[in-house]
């Protein structure tokens, strides 16, 4: 299964990726909102993590732009975000964000979440 | 004195802003430690789980220098000689990762500056900081004169409105900051400046 993980800090994504590997899954990473759009329409991943607040696109954006392609419509989507708040939840529910994981959290959490999912 | 909307504006801005990173930055902690408990360290992982808690550090001071200063708080300040390349040196040798693919390339050594050095130290390693974050090959620091900038080599990824209260925390140490998409550039008082 192919995941697609975003996150402009680099530290985050290595070790989530690392994570990701070991539970058995194909990672593979953007350092930013524009490139995960990009390299979604390449390697058509099964499932998308993207952080909130990235440059040149945010999560927001680019989870509203692949949700909106037919392509990824159905493709689960998972922001990671440090605003926990509701207002924050709601942007990401307009965006067309399936599950929405707080900052901090434990890889096992986004694992269980992507496992759910299929 | 902020009006009730400015205020709130500036808080969240600042809630926001430090939010994100030190919540990004526990992330990396807590998802090492579960690497760690498995037994699956090794030099790299342990360097990252020290640079992400250097950049806590960082970020908390930050954002108490902040918060601070919205919010009028007095503290004492304490004028201190702060040298900045030996500070600049620190920022890389604690929080800067062996696969960040930018170089930071800097003339300043020997440059020393006399001001409210818990602010400005805290203050200056995370515009670092966002210009590394920002930088795709080099980021430049350059001293001119009494002009310090930081330059990545293609502009910063957004101008952060959390730059604004830096700029006014500064302005407070006699320190001028003034900020775009290419540099941020740091204008001292010549009697501040020595090297």
């Amino acid at each position: 299964m192919k995941v697609l993980i975003a996150d402009d800090e680099l530290r985050l994504r290595k070790v989530v990726s690392l994570h990701l590997k070991k539970s058995g899954f194909d990672v593979f990473e953007a350092g930013n909102g524009q490139q995960a759009v990009d390299m979604a329409k390449e390697i058509s991943p099964d499932v998308i993590v993207l952080d909130v607040m990235m440059p040149e696109k945010t999560g927001l954006e680019a989870c509203a732009e692949l949700k909106g392609d037919e392509l990824f419509k159905d493709t689960p989507v998972i922001l990671l975000t440090a605003m926990a708040e509701s207002e924050d939840i709601k942007k990401g529910k307009e965006a067309g964000a399936d599950e929405y994981l707080t900052k901090p959290f434990s890889p096992k959490e986004l694992i269980d979440m992507i496992k759910s999912r299929f | 004195m902020s009006t009730p909307g400015r205020l709130e504006h500036q808080l969240d801005v600042t809630y926001r802003y430090f939010s994100h990173h030190i919540r990004t930055c526990t992330s990396v902690v807590v998802a090492m430690l579960d690497v760690v408990a498995e037994g699956l360290t090794d030099d790299s992982m342990t360097a990252m789980i020290m640079e992400s808690g250097y950049l806590l550090d960082i970020y908390d001071r930050g954002m108490s220098v902040c918060f601070n200063h919205i919010l009028g708080k007095t503290h004492e300040t304490e004028i201190e000689q702060v040298d900045i390349g030996h500070l600049l040196e620190l920022y890389i040798k604690n929080a800067v990762s062996e696969e960040t693919p930018a170089e930071i390339i800097h003339n300043i050594e020997g440059m020393h500056l006399r001001c409210d050095a818990y602010s400005f130290k805290s203050i200056f390693q995370i515009l670092c900081q966002e210009g590394l974050a920002s930088a795709k090959k080099q980021l430049r620091i350059n001293r001119s004169g009494s002009t310090l900038s930081i330059s990545p080599d293609n502009g910063f990824n957004e101008v952060q409105q959390i730059f604004e209260i830096f700029a006014e925390v500064l302005k407070k140490s006699g320190i001028i900051m003034e900020f775009d998409k290419t540099s941020i550039t740091l204008r001292f008082t010549d009697e501040s400046i020595d090297s």
